[in-house]
């Protein structure tokens, strides 16, 4: 697929700060893309160089091969939800959404039909004459996005759109906002720091730190296979093999423990096994009483340290072989075996469950 | 138009006006204070740095420190009158704390000379307070307020009082009631209370609004000219006189820089508290 | 718990007896604006006459014409050249910021008496004809100053994302100025406009030293009849002064109310 936007090499400094250092990206048309990250990666920066508020020290940007760097932001052909929405305070609803139409001197009559489809679309019918002050958070995130998308923009940016709400209408937004992508099939590209709201809409996700791309790649492929120590951190809990023997062998990563098993991780090319360390995630593992003998299974064996009933969960920790604690969850209890605190157990989850990242 | 050009529209206009009406002439008087009187009256061009030493001597060394002494205890009263008031602001509904500055606040914004002569309609030897207690019999003869320091006073202190009651107020609003319940809690008196914690803690409120009862007055003009008499003259009624009826010019601009800087000196310093504050 | 209820009830009795200082002056010179007696501060029976000969006399109908003219022109020009400067301050970085910054304040707070006689100098010094022109311009010096730092307090108080969204929605920088910064600081360049007609029309001292023949404002008038002793004409005009200063005050604090009403949306 042909990208809709291209970004490549692009550099950022504030004095000695840098905030972006090369970073190349490319985004297809109708993808709903993330730049996830702590605060301070970047991110948001990026996403102004991209809507043209800010501009780059060097690097280009092209949307739809032609190239964005000369291109003021009221020329381009991008629109962005601010963080706080940004409302015009004088304005009532109908004028904040209209405000780009008119700018292009749009005639009234196709911008009035426009404009009310746009409050349609975010389910706001009859809030044309209400002031933005007098409108509740969720209110005013829906006027912010009826704005941007009644331009029609190839691109809408979105700068942590759901942030200044609270969890429960978060929740609620996230899936009406991953709808109201597919249904329109703009390449949304999205600004936030919750990796759970990323998991949750995106198709893909580009996680970011300190000015640079750690990984990108879909929800899944981040999550099962993070690249880095600071992705499989920063998508969730990790079990890490910290300080066992490592090696590099045909097409696999094998992990040798100090009670003689071994545990196998796929490779991914031709990586040697300096510095790779191996993990896995805590809702991968099962807890079982036997081993279980598929060659495809990885299983170690452990003591059960501590038992805790979280909320619907179980978390489980179990010390294994190299004095090392790894942190289990299940989901319920009934499906499985009953397991005590104090028991021998056998930890088991797939080989290709096993994720490698550059410690 | 480029950033440039739009930077030269914007403030070279306002920036010229400035430099040529009001930095230039400031620029002029300096350079007179250090010239000399010509003989009839007109300014020559001979370097005289006497002008300065002048204002310290005898025959005006009074005239500035009637002016500062006038502006001191002007300042003291509306300390005086003023704190309780903040206090009493400070202590009111939210509502009403609002309408109770705004009644502050409103007069300061009617003309100035009208206020003044308000104060001479009353104080004058047959005006209302005269007339006043003559019939209730407190007096016998009328007194005589009107063209003295009392009266210059009276006037500077009805005119710069909200002057003091803002920052004060403002100090008393920041101050955090749990402070005053843990003085209670702990065995102090109101009084106690008062003096230990609430007075140390607004102290920077009260020295913001000495300095800015003291600034203005110091640099009276009309308040002396309508209610004080001759001898009641301050700094600016002397500058005033260097300029049109003495023709001292160089005189009237040496005067005027020391008035300046000694403005400029105490606005300094609190520019300077004010960022300690901020730091803080 | 024991309240301190002697101390509370000082505390509003201080209150309003300094609000009775306040205002008890402004009220007897209204007051008396309509009282028949001359010379003495007696009440002797209602009349409008002192009204009536101040718009028989001449002189007087020319300050107020001065005070206006003056008033008017010298708060045009001040409104322009010190919104201007708020919104170039505000946006540009240029050499000498913080000095300019310096200066622009300095009209504020230097004495008037030091602004007046410094004028009169310079007015002498390159020849310029003392009149209604040099009024008009000293008044404009110190008003684009008390503009400036009006409609500055307004585009601090501005949310800085607007004019980002309103190009990111396709308005040109101009279009940007003139639908959204513009009527987001209207109110400040109001309030602005509205201090700076009022200190006009209420100076006395810089106008003294920069008024020439004929160019006599109300204040000036104002002061010639006080220095000439107190008169019942004083009054009414006091109180004229008063009701229109009034008025300002009024349709300031309407602004001001429209400006908190839009403050309340973040």
């Amino acid at each position: 697929m042909k990208p809709l936007l291209e970004i490549d090499g692009l550099t950022k400094s504030y004095g000695p700060n840098k905030v972006l250092d090369q970073v190349s990206l490319q985004m297809g048309d109708g993808e709903f893309f993330f730049l996830l990250g702590p605060s301070g990666c970047g991110k948001t920066t990026l996403l102004r160089i991209i809507g043209g508020l800010i501009e780059a020290d060097s690097g280009t940007i092209s949307l739809n091969g032609e190239s964005l760097n000369d291109i003021p932001a009221y020329r381009r052909d991008i629109n962005t939800v601010f963080q706080n929405y940004a409302l015009f305070p004088h304005l009532s609803v109908f004028e904040n959404v209209a405000f780009g139409l008119r700018m292009k001197k749009k005639p009234s009559g196709m911008i009035r039909e426009k404009v009310i489809k746009a409050l349609g679309l975010v389910e706001l019918d009859g809030f044309e004459d209400r002031m933005p002050g007098k409108l509740s958070g969720g209110q005013q995130q829906r006027v912010a996005l009826a704005r941007a998308l009644v331009n029609e923009p190839s691109v809408l940016l979105l700068d942590e759109p759901l942030g200044a709400l609270d969890v429960k209408l978060r929740r609620q937004m996230q899936l009406e906002l991953k709808h109201l992508q597919r249904n329109l099939g703009t390449t949304f590209i999205c600004v936030t720091h919750d990796q759970e709201e990323a998991m949750t809409m995106a198709d893909r996700i580009a996680v970011m730190r300190e000015g640079i791309v750690e990984q990108t790649g879909t929800p899944e492929e981040i999550y099962n296979h993070p690249r880095t120590r600071f992705v499989a951190n920063f998508m969730g809990e990790s079990n890490f093999f910290t300080g066992c023997d490592i090696r590099a062998e045909g097409g696999t990563i094998s992990i040798h423990l100090d009670d003689g098993s071994t545990v196998l991780a796929p490779a991914d090319g031709s990586r040697s096994a300096d510095g790779l360390l191996p993990g896995v995630r805590p809702e991968k593992i099962d807890i079982t009483g036997n081993r279980p003998g598929d060659a495809s299974v990885n299983a170690v064996q452990g003591t059960v340290e501590e038992i805790v009933f979280v909320g619907t969960m179980l978390y489980y920790m179990v010390r294994i072989a190299n004095g090392l604690l790894f942190r289990v969850i299940s989901q319920t209890i009934s499906s499985r075996q009953r397991v005590a605190e104090g028991d021998r157990v056998y930890l088991a989850w797939p080989v290709e469950d096993t994720f490698v990242v550059e410690g | 138009m480029s950033e440039r050009v739009k930077k030269i529209v914007m403030l070279v206009p306002s920036a010229a006006w400035l430099a040529l009406f009001f930095v230039m002439p400031l620029v002029i008087i300096f350079i007179y204070s250090l010239a000399s009187r010509g003989p009839f009256g007109g300014v020559e061009f001979i370097f005289n740095p006497d002008n300065y030493v002048r204002v310290i001597d005898p025959m005006y060394a009074g005239i500035l420190w009637r002016s500062v002494y006038i502006s001191v205890i002007s300042t003291a009263i509306c300390l005086l009158i003023g704190y309780p008031l903040a206090l009493y602001i400070s202590r009111q509904s939210n509502a009403y704390r609002n309408f109770l500055l705004a009644l502050l606040i409103i007069p300061f914004w009617t003309n100035f000379l009208v206020r003044t002569y308000a104060w001479m309609f009353i104080l004058r030897t047959e005006g209302l307070l005269n007339n006043t207690l003559l019939y209730i019999g407190v007096i016998s003869e009328p007194l005589q307020i009107l063209f003295t320091d009392t009266a210059v006073i009276i006037g500077l202190v009805y005119t710069y009082l909200p002057f003091m009651v803002l920052p004060v107020y403002v100090s008393l609003e920041k101050l955090d009631h749990n402070l005053l319940m843990a003085a209670r809690d702990l065995g102090a008196t109101p009084l106690q209370s008062f003096r230990k914690v609430i007075l140390p803690l607004t102290r920077p409120g009260v020295i913001s609004g000495s300095i800015l009862v003291f600034v203005p007055c110091i640099g009276a003009y009309i308040t002396p000219d309508i209610l004080g008499g001759s001898r009641s003259m301050m700094i600016g009624n002397l500058i005033q006189n260097q300029f049109l009826s003495a023709r001292d010019w160089p005189f009237g601009s040496a005067l005027s820089f020391v008035l300046m800087a000694i403005v400029l000196l105490l606005l300094l310093i609190l520019a300077r508290q004010d960022r300690k504050e901020e730091e803080a | 718990m024991k309240k301190i209820e002697p101390a509370r009830w000082m505390l509003g009795t201080h209150a309003w007896l300094v609000y009775l200082f306040i205002y008890a002056p402004i009220v007897v010179l209204v007051v008396f604006s309509f009282n028949q007696e001359r010379i003495n501060a007696v009440w002797t029976g209602f009349t409008l006459d002192w009204y009536v000969r101040l718009f028989q006399d001449a002189g007087m109908l020319r300050a107020i014409y001065n005070s206006l003219i003056v008033g008017l022109i010298s708060t045009a020009i001040a409104t322009v050249l010190g919104t201007m400067t708020a919104i170039g301050m505000s946006r540009y970085r240029f050499p000498l910021k913080r000095v300019f910054d310096s200066v622009l304040y300095l009209p504020i707070i230097i004495p008037e008496i030091v602004m007046g006689v410094s004028l009169l100098v310079f007015y002498v010094f390159i020849q310029f004809t003392l009149g209604t022109a040099s009024i008009i311009i000293a008044h404009v010096t110190f008003n684009i100053s008390f503009v400036a730092v009006v409609v500055r307090a307004r585009l601090a108080g501005m949310d800085p994302w607007l004019e980002q969204a309103a190009l990111d929605l396709g308005a040109t920088p101009f279009q940007t100025f003139r639908y959204i910064t513009l009527p987001l600081i209207k109110p400040g360049i109001i309030a602005g406009m509205l201090l700076a007609f009022t200190l006009s029309w209420d100076d006395f001292l810089i106008a003294f030293f920069t008024a020439g023949v004929g160019s006599t404002t109300l204040p000036m008038k104002v002061y010639s009849m006080i220095k000439f002793g107190v008169s019942p004409e004083i009054n009414a005009i006091s109180t004229i002064t008063l009701l229109f200063t009034m008025i300002l005050i009024f349709i300031a604090l309407r602004v001001e109310g429209v400006t908190h009403a839009t403050k309340t949306m973040d």
